[in-house]
């Protein structure tokens, strides 16, 4: 069973044909530097319209548990409720915490489901769940939504990684994508650096540089005409992607955008991470991974997210607002999303616990229908009362949304792997 | 599942016939697996592969790396006839072969899993010893599955399990996986939902051989170990149809296992009291290790026979290798039989069914497909039809043998719900007795306590009469010291103490030894209705196991209908494809043929415009010519018209002076001079009106002309309106013929580019097929010695390995004995291999799949490349290394290629090759190292460098 869209199609073998043609035939190859991307590879109007049809992920992880009754269920007023307001937001009828005022004014564009239940409350099995659509179980791994997002949407053609996080810390790739293989897993820029290895060392010049490379094409040339194949096609367009990644390196710098724009996001790290996010999504990224850090809010639950959603609102609403003004709300799933929520009961510490049973996850974009609200807690929160559903569910429909049909499975190598959990399904409701 | 083996004798026959024994081996397997391959093909056979290509290729498989320059030109230029023969086995002996198969085993069993309780290092040492002493698979493969990591010797052999925590479910699928090549993870919560023949039960099955093997830690040593109760069953149940059900160890294929029952408080060896690792009397571990090593379970063998036929082939028979089914049937069910059979008879011998393998043509043809194919491809669309039929005839008969599984599964169940009542009641009488068990167990463990009570007591006792007797001592040599003297009394005073207390606790032995027998009894009561329950059950169950054996013989007879239907759509599949690539040809043809035609056509309709384009050119002139004519004709008429009027008026005014004149007579006749004037005039007037006449008729005459002409200028001009409109319409034509052919020539275009891909296809699949070698990518290890061995980092680290060993075995102290001498150099190349760990692992961080997954997957990314061509390692060898430097002095070009070539594509370069090296290097004659940097660089990041072909 081949999955079309994935890689392999003979759409995308024919897209590195062309590319890798071009490069022998010396018409690109000639100054050594590659611009442009996808324009350099197609016509012009045909890197348009793919630009146009490809879709992207952005998955804003709220690490250590987000509160959904400081956030997206506020309960003002009941027992469980806390100290906040709910406020108007500009879907009539959805009220959401006060500590969010920008984001409110976003949510037209925006859907909550408001009934995940993982049953989880353990912190790496929780984030396990909601990464992957599966239970963690010691016999098996499964790819993170990143891997499985860059195998089903990244455009082959691509100089640069379909997977990035953006973390605090050092660089590397991640070990997140299981049998899709170390293609497919994330590329981690440690706290907005580019890539490991991406600047040219310092004793090879710019001509040697070229010239070196110019020699080994010509090698490669000798050797492929006696045979060739996809996996030589794979290995030597390796080459010619990192000298694209080479030549693009400041699609990984934030600093390049305006100054007006750094300064809408804020120059704290979330900000500069959201701008850079948006940087890359515009540079065509298929997926990136935001980490805000720490909603674990054991004690001092609502001064905490005073803080953090304090740093957090105002970046992600205008992320939100830029990516409608650029037109590529249509195109980019959004998802804000947990390991888990934090209780209903408040405890003597004013904190919340891990809680499981009855909690928020938020999406937009691409697919999902703009103000939906899915699925209802009880009056102080403690229960799914309506529409409830979990990881495996929330999995297929980020899938879904940008048009990946999950009842079909992987190829890799010659093994069919299904891209989601079967015996699961997506939330039909909440797709167009 | 598979086929029965074709008769030997003939077989061998095939094997003389087809090639000279002198030259492949002999009749041995070699010739038989050409035989089978020869006689299946599908494509057309590549050439025998050359002496540097077999060179770096065998090097590869049976070492891990690429030959140096040294060795490859000896061999290129070593003119013996059976010099291959003679590599392959200088290889196999080498003491490098067992560090590459210890490689090689490790990533295949562990799958570059991070280090848990047994290291690397440790485990490759191991696994070594046993390449090292050619130990038969099925050994190390029972050394592995039923080691418990207590004999030093064989506790890395434990590494399988231990590194995977003893974890059942790891435990079951990598079981699966890669001793029985059946890759089960899916059917773990349900029937696999992909692969109709991988069931739930087949999952559970291995399940239960490990499911009650546990990790078990000595606190004290500090160590873990595998240990494993004797009871817990594993139980399934579908997510999806919500069957479950219960099952004992099964293996693939086969029925469930008879096992004894042995009594609870009777069935252990070493109970799980707390300190000790427990020891079943009865091991399910062992039984597997036992059972699928026999060499009586069919999947194992298989397994291991294709997986060494994928080493060395570069793709297994059944491919992928851990999805053995039947609709994944293996390429040449014969041959895979054939090579199984063998391996099992030879006694699971590696070394040498890998020589045999390197021996087969198969294994040494060429990477290139050979350019004549046609006469396959009509094959193929011939043999089309029939084997379309075969399919669906053996389709039909697979789907009807599915339906007496049904049945059977329906039988099944329904007596498996007959017994649950009788299997209640006996594992009730279980628990009773587990009951009457516990005191007993209490009761042994507070006797065990007690005991070491005693022990620990009477090791203190003995330690300070120890003590007070050194203490006497003391006091005897200076009585006067009272801290001594105290110190003797404290030791008295405790040894007291402690007999006292030795006492207590020695009547506490006693006293739990004088409770032991009640509890014993109470035990031995249970027994009796447990017994008995067993019985009733064993009895009740005897419907049960005939259902499922019946079952399993019936899904087994599906399985190899099933089987035998997979390896038909196979092949019709590979003849779809050369027909589909057969059409693709015809297609292309089809277009050529009328893209010719087309053409033609354009070429006679311009022919047509430039030729009308000629006459209307003409007609142009003409109507030119005419209209100049018109013009000097009306020119001439308007003269004469001119002097026409000018007479008139002339005539008139004489006319009017002869009047006037005829008056003035009339008054004064007779006036001469008037008369004479009238005369005169009248003269003149004659005269002139003859003259008027004359101009009359002229423009009469002329106007004819102007009107003649003017009609020849009207049609004139009407030819060339008709010309013009034909001219336009020649020119329509061929611009619809233009536009007819650029669609032509963009259909064409595209059906051309689709021929590369299609003929790739194709010759991959005559790869399978296996009459063309296929590409295969350098494993993360193999990348990394084979760049160290080509830009000469190795060299010098050679005899600082062997400098290190000669410490502990110096070299004169083995010269005498051949076995320690081959001991030592063994160890030299582990230290080596030690030495070299560090710089492989960079390679393996970047090139290895993920840990835990199979890792034969090949993948290139972006960062890879950028490692490669901007991190320090690889610019640093290739600037540095031993080659780097042996490059440097030489001058000649074409030595300078040749070193350059030999070391890093155990080839000797092209001309073009020299003579692009010998440009670059003109080109940069101020920078040579630079230079040279840069060609090593560009070699060993080359596409031919990357993959073993």
């Amino acid at each position: 069973m081949r999955c079309h869209y994935a890689c392999g199609s003979m759409d995308h073998l024919m897209a590195r044909r062309q590319f890798l043609g071009a490069i022998s035939s010396g018409a690109v190859a000639a100054g050594g530097v590659m611009l442009g991307g996808l324009s350099a590879l197609t016509r012009p109007s045909a890197a348009a319209e793919l630009a146009k049809q490809q879709k992207r992920v952005i998955v804003f992880n709220m690490h250590g548990g987000l509160s959904q009754l400081e956030s997206w269920d506020p309960k003002p007023g009941t027992p469980t409720g806390g100290p906040f307001r709910a406020i108007p937001t500009s879907v009539p009828g959805t009220h959401i915490c006060e500590l969010l005022p920008e984001t409110a004014k976003q949510m037209h564009r925006l859907a909550i489901v408001r009934s995940v239940d993982t049953s989880e409350d353990d912190h790496g099995k929780g984030a396990y769940m909601m990464l992957t659509g599966r239970r963690q179980t010691p016999a098996s791994d499964f790819p993170r939504i990143g891997a499985a997002a860059a195998k089903a949407l990244a455009p082959e053609s691509s100089g640069l990684p379909g997977h990035i996080q953006i973390a605090a810390g050092g660089g590397g790739r991640t070990n997140d994508s299981a049998y899709l293989g170390p293609k497919y897993a994330g590329v981690i820029m440690g706290n907005g650096q580019p890539p490991q290895n991406s600047a040219r060392p310092e004793i090879i010049d710019q001509i040697s540089d070229d010239q070196r490379n110019a020699l080994r094409r010509s090698a490669n040339e000798r050797f492929l005409s006696r045979r060739r194949t996809a996996l030589t096609d794979a290995y030597t367009y390796s080459y010619e992607q990192a000298r694209q990644l080479m030549a693009q390196r400041d699609v990984f710098d934030a600093t390049k955008e305006s100054e007006q724009d750094q300064a809408r996001y804020g120059k704290h790290d979330f900000g500069r991470h959201c701008l850079l996010a948006r940087r890359l999504l515009e540079n065509g990224i298929t997926f990136v991974q935001v980490s805000h850090s720490n909603y674990d809010t054991h004690n001092e639950n609502f001064n905490f997210h005073i803080e953090q959603l304090g740093e957090f609102d105002n970046p992600f609403a205008t992320f939100v607002g830029d990516l409608a003004d650029r037109g590529m709300l249509e195109s980019t799933l959004i998802v804000v999303l947990s390991e888990f929520g934090r209780t209903p009961n408040i405890n003597h510490l004013y904190g919340r616990d891990h809680w499981s049973k009855a909690w928020s996850v938020l999406m937009g974009g691409a697919r999902v229908i703009p103000g939906a609200v899915i699925g209802k807690t009880n009056p102080n929160g403690t229960e799914v009362i309506d529409a409830k559903v979990d990881h495996a569910n929330l999995f297929h429909t980020y899938l879904q949304a940008v048009g990946v049909d999950t009842s079909k499975s992987f190829d890799v190598d010659g093994r069919p792997i299904p891209i989601a959990d079967p015996a699961s399904h997506g939330i039909p409701q909440l797709l167009a | 599942m598979m086929f029965p083996p074709r008769p030997g004798f003939f077989v061998c026959l095939t094997a003389l016939l087809l090639a000279p024994a002198s030259l492949w081996g002999d009749d041995g397997l070699a010739g038989r697996i050409d035989a089978l391959i020869d006689g299946e093909l599908i494509g057309p056979v590549a050439i025998i592969a050359d002496d540097a290509e077999f060179l770096r290729r065998v090097s590869l498989d049976l070492q891990g790396m690429i030959p140096t320059a040294g060795e490859a030109r000896a061999f290129l230029d070593d003119p013996s006839p059976n010099k291959r023969q003679l590599l392959v086995d200088r290889l196999l002996a080498s003491p490098r072969y067992a560090v590459h198969m210890a490689n090689l085993f490790d990533v295949m069993l562990m799958e570059r899993r991070p280090d848990k309780h047994v290291t690397t290092p440790e485990w490759q040492k191991y696994l070594q010893a046993a390449f090292e002493k050619n130990v038969p698979f099925n050994q190390l493969a029972h050394e592995i599955l039923a080691a418990d990591g207590v004999d030093p010797v064989q506790r890395p052999a434990a590494k399988f399990f231990l590194d995977r925590d003893a974890e059942p479910n790891i435990m079951a699928r990598d079981i699966g996986r890669i001793f029985f090549g059946m890759d089960l993870q899916c059917a773990q919560c349900h029937d696999h939902p992909l692969v109709d023949h991988y069931l739930q039960t087949d999952y559970h099955g291995l399940y239960a051989f490990v499911n009650r093997t546990n990790i078990f830690t000595d606190e004290v040593a500090k160590k873990t170990f595998l240990a494993e109760k004797a009871d817990g069953e594993a139980t399934y149940k579908s997510v999806f149809t919500q069957d479950s059900g219960q099952i004992r160890p099964q293996l693939p294929d086969e029925n469930e296992l008879e096992e004894p029952r042995l009594r609870q408080g009777e069935d252990y060896a070493v109970p799980p009291y707390p300190g000790l690792k427990f020891v079943p009397k009865y091991s399910r571990r062992a039984k597997l290790a036992e059972l699928a090593t026999n060499g009586r379970n069919r999947q194992f063998n298989l397994n291991i026979a294709n997986r060494l036929w994928g080493q060395m082939m570069g793709r297994g028979l059944v491919h992928p290798v851990d999805l053995h089914h039947p609709l994944n049937p293996p390429t040449h069910p014969a041959v895979l039989d054939l090579i199984t059979n063998e391996f099992v008879a030879h006694k699971y011998d590696t070394r040498w069914l890998l020589r045999e393998l390197a021996l087969t043509r198969t294994y040494q043809r060429s990477i290139e497909a050979p350019a004549e194919f046609q006469a396959t491809l009509v094959k193929s669309s011939a043999s089309l039809p029939p084997l379309t039929a075969e399919f669906a005839r053996l389709k039909s008969i697979a789907q009807e043998s599915e339906t007496l599984v049904d049945a059977a599964q329906k039988e099944f169940k329904s007596a498996r719900a007959a017994l649950a009542p009788v299997e209640a009641a006996w594992r009730a009488a279980e628990v009773t007795v587990t009951t009457a068990k516990k005191p007993l167990d209490d009761a042994l463990i507070a006797l065990a306590k007690a005991e070491k009570a005693v022990a620990d007591k009477q090791a203190a006792i003995q330690a300070v009469t120890e003590a007070t007797a050194k203490s006497t001592e003391v006091v005897k040599l200076l009585p006067a010291d009272k801290e001594i003297a105290a110190a003797l009394a404290t030791f008295t005073a405790k040894q007291k103490q402690f007999m006292d207390e030795l006492a207590t606790v020695q009547k506490a032995v006693v006293d739990q030894q004088a409770a032991l027998p009640p509890h014993q009894a109470k035990l031995t009561e249970a027994y009796g209705p447990a017994d008995l329950a067993y019985s009733a059950y064993l009895e009740a169950r005897k419907p049960v196991d005939a259902a499922k054996a019946h079952l399993i013989q019936v899904w087994n007879r599906h399985k190899a209908d099933s089987f035998q239907s997979g390896l038909a759509k196979k092949r019709l599949e590979a003849n779809e494809s050369q027909v589909a690539f057969q059409s693709i040809l015809t297609s292309l043809s089809g277009k050529q043929a009328e893209l010719g035609q087309r053409r033609a056509e354009l070429a006679v309709a311009i022919a047509a415009v430039e030729q009308q384009q000629q006459e209307l050119a003409k007609q142009t002139a003409a109507d030119a010519e005419v209209e100049k004519t018109m013009k000097s004709s009306t020119d001439l008429l308007d003269q004469a018209n001119t002097l026409f009027v000018a007479g008139q008026s002339a005539v008139q005014a004489v006319t009017d002076a002869c009047t006037k004149t005829e008056v003035a007579l009339q008054k004064l006749p007779a006036d001469v001079e008037l008369t004479a004037i009238a005369q005169k005039l009248k003269e003149r007037l004659d005269l002139l009106s003859k003259e008027v006449a004359l101009q009359e008729q002229v423009v009469a005459t002329r106007k004819l002309a102007v009107k003649d002409l003017s009609t020849k200028l009207a049609e004139s001009k009407q030819r060339t309106v008709d010309m013009t409109a034909e001219m336009t319409s020649r020119q329509q034509g061929v611009a619809s013929r233009t536009t007819t052919i650029d669609q032509l020539l963009a259909t064409t275009r595209e059906v051309e580019s689709s021929i590369d891909p299609a003929r790739e296809k194709l010759v991959e699949l005559w790869t399978n097929g296996t009459g063309v070698r296929g590409l295969k990518q350098l494993s993360p290890e193999q990348i990394g010695w084979s760049l160290m061995q080509a830009t000469g980092v190795i060299d010098p680290h050679r005899p600082a390995a062997d400098a290190e060993i000669e410490k502990t075995v110096p070299k004169v102290s083995v010269a005498a004995d051949p076995a320690l001498t081959r001991s030592r150099e063994v160890k030299v190349e582990q230290q080596l291999n030690e030495i070299m760990r560090g710089n492989v692992a960079q390679f393996i961080g970047l090139y290895a799949a993920s840990a835990g997954q199979p890792q034969d997957d090949f993948f290139a990314t972006p960062d890879q490349a950028l490692f490669v061509a901007n991190g320090g390692t690889v610019i640093g060898w290739a600037a540095s290394g031993q080659l780097a430097q042996r490059l440097a002095p030489i001058m000649d070009a074409k030595a300078f290629a040749e070193e350059l070539y030999l070391s890093t594509l155990t080839r000797r370069p092209s001309e073009i090759e020299t003579n692009e090296v010998t440009q670059y290097l003109a080109m940069r004659p101020a920078e040579r190292p630079n230079a040279i940097r840069e060609l090593v660089w560009s070699l060993v990041t080359s596409a031919e460098f990357r993959f073993n072909h």
